[in-house]
């Protein structure tokens, strides 16, 4: 729950960063909320202090004329001895007013004595409280002798208030004494239209925002539908669909960029092609000259086969030569090889000749095999297969290949800890390990390594006579297989390659069986279980990327050990 | 696209269209000088919902005792709270046993305060009473109110000890704060609704409850014996309250009412519908029982305010019109002039002076210039006969059953049947010195206006009309004659100008002869004048008051003021 809570403003956030559409539809209903809530605030204010102005005009003047009224009626029963008791008096004044205010009343009337005496009666219309005129106004209308007025609450005794304007003004009653009469107009009509109004507003402000975010979606919408076209266009473009184009309809600005997106593409397209071009001549060139090459290389090859027979009653010196010019024939071979095997790549003649292979022989054929290697580099060459057999569906010629290129490499840049190869498997993936800890990779080189002709340190000279292309040629293979070729290193810690090969060429690779990096082992032999025919066995943990197990059978694990063939 | 925002307007405008203002008007926001014909509420001219009320000051310390009696008057007429304020005036013990709405005491003028030892005496023309179910009494001129009030001094000053129950009021007191409203029960017949006014004061509880209740618990003692209700016994409200709502009283009356007939459905259904209809915000009546639907025939729930206008207390048909006598027979007054009657009374033989027409206006009784009484129906080539059985009467009416109520000169009263037959009728209560010169009954036939001689003066009755049956033989009894106004002096002619107030001919004191229209039930009579010479007066619901005067003209003053309608005597209205 918490977590969904954590996760929503960030979903919302993504929404908001990756949606043009979100973003500009909020953000034009959000200010024209602000805007039409400014815009009704001011209206209704506007509309209230009208309205109000107005009606206090009219009380005020109704007060005035109704005031004149009661005062122009005191004044004539005002006939001395004959003038009428004070209570005929206020009700005849209180009676005149309560005519003026028709019925139903439009004001309630209330004529209060300014004296506490209980002698001068006080008077109101229907059921209006006393209580209705604030004691302020009371107070300034007997203070400074004028008309004043101020809103209040209109109280009635059966408990409805309704608010009011207050309009008082002192009155003289001859021979009772000073008097207050209070106008009390209710404003319950005001109040209504005012309901009104601000319903109206109130409505007519939602319509306005939610039409403003419909219009923002619809402008939006035809600005952004095109640019997504584009990017789905440009999508495919770049995933190599060159002949991709953005429809144009319009002639608008999108149209101008569609035009020029196109524009560009065509340009893109057109260079390509060029460099594709560049590139098959290219191919076809080094394809040419290797060929080319063969011919007289396999005639100097007879001639200094001829030498290299003879070297026996060849002078020491001319002898060393024909064995020098021997060697380097047989490297110049290997690299014509090579050269020719790259550039069938490149053509993209190569196929796989599948079959089922168990795997673990056919590394062991290249460990024996690369064991005059290794015995001149002094350092041995150790096999650990935790499946066996370990069968796959694959080219075996280039498994080899790729393996002796692997444990040819290895030897080359090891030391004299040797080279561990492993080999492992699961129901989907094999995957082979060649571990050595000769001077690594610095950081960075891992990408390089299976770069064509690439040296870690070139100032360094071939001493295995590699080609240079060995890597290059591995990583083909391995992917005409569908699987992973990968190394890794560290500078003084060695380096690592590790081949990842589906069960059946072709099928997917998701994952690799042996780590490809790891703190390097411990070797010494001191530690190893040695078995009774010189082999020793050591238990591989399970190291795998994901957290499938790995059934390893230990009767099957094998270690050649090198040194001991070495001393046969 | 487009459409969607096409529907968005139209939809707009629409909305707009909707509320109520047409579009120009909604347009142009200006306010419209056309418009369609509204329809409000039914205008009544009942002014109830506008009146003064005292604001009532409380006492202070320093009030001399008459101060403090003086100032419990002028408060008691406050009516706010109980007569919260007054009660101020009294001490908490006094104030706890004071019963205010015992009865209300009327007076006219200042009265006079006494003092007498530690009370102060209060002394006031009494000119009538409210009892406590609101029926207003009129007492002689005379009577004298008096009230003493005792004095005892306490921490806040002085207060009133002990005092009457009920109120002591002013008659300009009781105007400002009463109103008076008519409970309507049944003549005998159940044909006509009779008024039995009540006053009621205006602040207090829900108006529409009090009428209910009341009408409920029934017409006063006074009026009982004459008039019936539709109630069954033991029928109460279920729930004590009549709320008005939106127009609708609504009146939830106890089960039992459910086991009534039709005809007494329909008849406390027209009671409840004419009381509550004086309330200018009834404009229906919602009649339950116990919650549920009570069903009247003839008519849907709730009853419109103008679902029941046969039972109308004023009696009248509704082509009544005013008759006269003049010099070329008996003529039917109309808008533009006069025209004869039907049958031998329109002519000039005989030539009638003197007449009355039945409630029904079929029927008409005369007295011609050499003092024969005539009676006849007005009716084509019907003629008019002899009406010896009636000997010279000093004046004679029609009831509303088409017999004649005569009264000879002896102060006789008789009732003639359509046939000639006559059936004397007893006048219960006059007193001693009383001779009866006119009998009126009301055209519901429940009372009677009686004119009585009493030496020097001269004074308008009221009378109830009990139809009794004694020893198989019904008998009509003039019953318990009461004041109906204080004033009066000398009263020559009176007629019903409705179901509750009566039409006289009369003076004040050192007045000269004028018109006064009396409220029955609140004692108030309104002087409207009259022409020169004034000798008979008719009057009938909704039309105006007709004066005969000694110059031979009729006079109305439908303008304001008495003008001559026509060169006639006698003017009269059908009952």
């Amino acid at each position: 729950m918490s977590r969904a809570l954590l996760f929503f403003p960030r979903a919302v956030r993504r929404l908001w960063r990756r949606s043009l559409f979100i973003r500009v539809t909020s953000t034009t209903l959000v200010l024209s909320i602000v805007v039409v809530g400014a815009l009704g605030l001011l209206l209704l204010s506007r509309v209230t202090t009208g309205l109000l102005e107005a009606k206090e005009r009219g009380s005020v003047g109704e007060a005035t004329a109704g005031l004149g009224e009661a005062q122009r009626l005191l004044d004539a029963a005002d006939t001395g001895p004959s003038t009428p008791s004070p209570s005929r008096l206020v009700d005849g004044v209180v009676t005149s007013l309560a005519t003026r205010a028709g019925s139903p009343a439009t004001f309630e009337v209330l004529l209060l004595s300014s004296l506490s005496d209980a002698g001068a009666p006080e008077r109101g219309t229907n059921l209006v409280a006393v209580s209705s005129v604030p004691a302020e106004l009371r107070e300034a209308v007997t203070s400074t002798q004028r008309q004043s007025w101020t809103f209040t609450e209109i109280r009635f005794l059966d408990g409805r208030s309704v608010p009011g304007l207050a309009v008082g003004a002192p009155l003289n009653i001859p021979t009772v004494g000073p008097y207050e009469l209070y106008y009390l107009f209710p404003l319950a009509q005001e109040q209504q239209t005012l309901d009104l109004v601000r319903g109206s507003i109130l409505a007519a402000g939602v319509v306005l925002v939610a039409l403003l975010g419909v219009v923002a979606y619809i402008v939006t919408r035809q600005v952004v539908v095109p640019v997504r076209a584009a990017a789905r266009t440009a999508e495919r473009l770049s995933s190599g669909n060159l002949d991709e184009r953005i429809p144009i309809k319009r002639e608008d600005d999108l149209a101008q960029l569609a035009r020029s997106f196109n524009e560009m593409a065509e340009s893109i397209d057109a260079q390509i092609t060029q460099l594709e071009e560049l590139s098959r001549v290219q191919q076809r060139f080094v394809s040419d000259v290797s060929h080319e090459l063969r011919t007289p290389l396999t005639t100097i090859r007879m001639a200094a086969d001829v030498l290299f027979e003879s070297r026996d009653s060849l002078t020491p010196a001319e002898a060393r030569s024909a064995e020098l010019l021997q060697n380097q024939l047989d490297r110049f071979e290997a690299l014509l090889a090579d050269l020719l095997e790259i550039s069938r790549f490149d053509a993209g003649a190569a196929k796989l000749d599948s079959e089922s292979v168990d795997l673990a022989p056919l590394v062991q054929r290249v460990i024996d095999g690369s064991e005059p290697l290794a015995n001149s580099r002094k350092l041995r060459v150790r096999f650990a297969a935790y499946e066996r057999p370990c069968s796959a569906v694959c080219d075996a010629r280039r498994i080899d290949r790729i393996v002796r290129n692997l444990i040819d490499n290895a030897i080359e840049h090891g030391d004299e800890q040797g080279v561990l190869v492993e080999l492992a498997g699961d129901a989907e993936v094999i995957t082979l390990t060649v571990r050595d800890f000769g001077v690594g990779l610095r950081p960075g080189e891992a990408a390089l390594v299976f770069n064509r002709f690439w040296r870690a340190d070139p100032a360094r000279a071939r001493t295995t006579g590699g080609t240079g292309l060995g890597l290059a040629i591995a990583l083909e293979d391995a992917r005409l297989h569908g699987g992973w070729l990968e190394a890794w290193g560290e500078p003084g810690a060695g380096a690592c390659f590790r081949l990842t090969l589906p069960r059946v060429a072709g099928g997917p690779v998701t994952h690799a069986v042996l780590p490809l990096s790891e703190e390097a082992p411990d070797l010494d032999p001191g530690e190893d279980r040695h078995d009774s025919d010189g082999a020793f066995s050591r238990e591989r943990p399970s190291v795998r990327h994901d957290e499938r197990a790995v059934h390893i059978d230990e009767s099957i694990v094998m270690t050649v050990n090198i040194d001991s063939r070495n001393e046969r | 696209m487009m459409r969607a925002i096409a529907l968005a307007v139209s939809g707009l405008m629409l909305a707009g269209c909707g509320s109520g203002a047409s579009v120009p008007q909604a347009f142009t926001a200006q306010v419209p000088t056309t418009g369609p014909i509204q329809q409000g509420a039914q205008v009544t001219g009942s002014n109830v919902d506008q009146f003064i009320r005292v604001i009532a000051r409380p006492p202070s310390p320093d009030m001399t005792a008459t101060q403090i009696v003086q100032g419990f008057l002028e408060a008691s007429a406050s009516f706010d709270g109980n007569h919260a304020v007054a009660r101020e005036y009294l001490t908490p013990e006094t104030s706890s046993r004071w019963d205010s709405s015992s009865q209300v005491v009327v007076y006219e003028g200042a009265p006079v305060l006494s003092e007498s030892g530690p009370s102060i005496q209060v002394r006031a023309a009494q000119v009538g009473r409210i009892a406590s179910n609101g029926r207003y009494e009129v007492d002689p001129p005379g009577t004298e109110a008096t009230a003493t009030f005792r004095i005892v001094e306490t921490e806040f000053g002085l207060r009133i000890d002990g005092l009457p129950n009920g109120l002591l009021l002013s008659q300009t007191d009781v105007d400002r704060a009463f109103r008076s409203y008519a409970l309507y029960f049944f003549n005998p017949t159940f044909l006509t609704l009779v008024p039995d006014a009540r006053m009621l004061p205006v602040v207090g509880p829900g108006l529409a409850t009090t009428l209910v209740r009341r009408l409920i618990e029934g017409p006063n003692e006074w009026l009982r014996p004459a008039v019936r209700t539709g109630f069954p016994d033991g029928v109460d409200l279920n729930i004590d309250a009549v709320l008005v709502d939106g127009g609708t009283a609504r009146v939830d009356l106890s089960a039992s009412v459910q086991l009534a007939d039709d005809s007494t459905r329909r008849a406390l259904s027209q009671q409840l519908v004419w009381t509550l209809r004086q309330l200018p915000d009834v404009q229906a009546v919602d009649i339950t029982a116990a919650g549920q639907p009570f069903f009247v025939p003839g008519v849907g729930n709730p009853q419109s305010r103008d679902a029941w206008p046969e039972v109308d207390p004023s009696g009248l048909a509704a082509n009544a019109a005013p008759y006269v006598a003049s010099t070329i027979g008996v003529r039917e007054l109309t808008d533009d002039g006069t025209i004869p009657v039907d049958g031998q009374a329109g002519t000039r033989e005989p030539l009638l002076a003197d007449i009355a027409v039945s409630l029904d206006a079929s029927r008409i009784l005369g007295v011609d210039v050499d003092g024969i009484v005539w009676s006849g129906a007005m009716t084509p080539d019907s003629r008019l006969f002899e009406f010896n059985e009636l000997p010279s009467p000093v004046n004679f009416a029609y009831d509303g059953n088409m017999n004649v109520w005569a009264v000879d000169d002896s102060g006789t009263l008789a009732l003639y049947s359509p046939t000639g037959r006559a059936f004397p009728v007893a006048v219960e209560g006059l007193g001693d010195s009383d001779v009866l010169t006119a009998a009126v009954p009301s055209r519901d036939g429940t009372r009677a206006a009686l004119l009585v001689d009493s030496g020097p003066r001269s004074y308008v009755l009221l009378a109830r009309v009990v139809r009794a049956s004694t020893s198989g033989r019904v008998g009509i009894r003039v019953q318990a004659p009461t004041r109906v106004e204080p004033r009066l002096v000398e009263v020559v002619d009176v007629a019903w100008s409705s179901a509750d107030s009566l039409a006289v001919l009369g003076s004040e004191s050192a007045g000269s002869l004028q018109v006064f229209e009396i409220t029955i039930g609140r004692g108030s009579l309104t002087a409207q004048g009259a022409p020169e010479g004034p000798i008979s007066i008719a009057a009938a619901p909704g039309f105006p008051t007709l004066v005969a005067a000694a110059d031979g003209v009729v006079y109305d003053n439908t303008t304001g003021s008495w003008s001559g309608r026509v060169n006639a005597t006698s003017p009269t209205y059908p009952g």
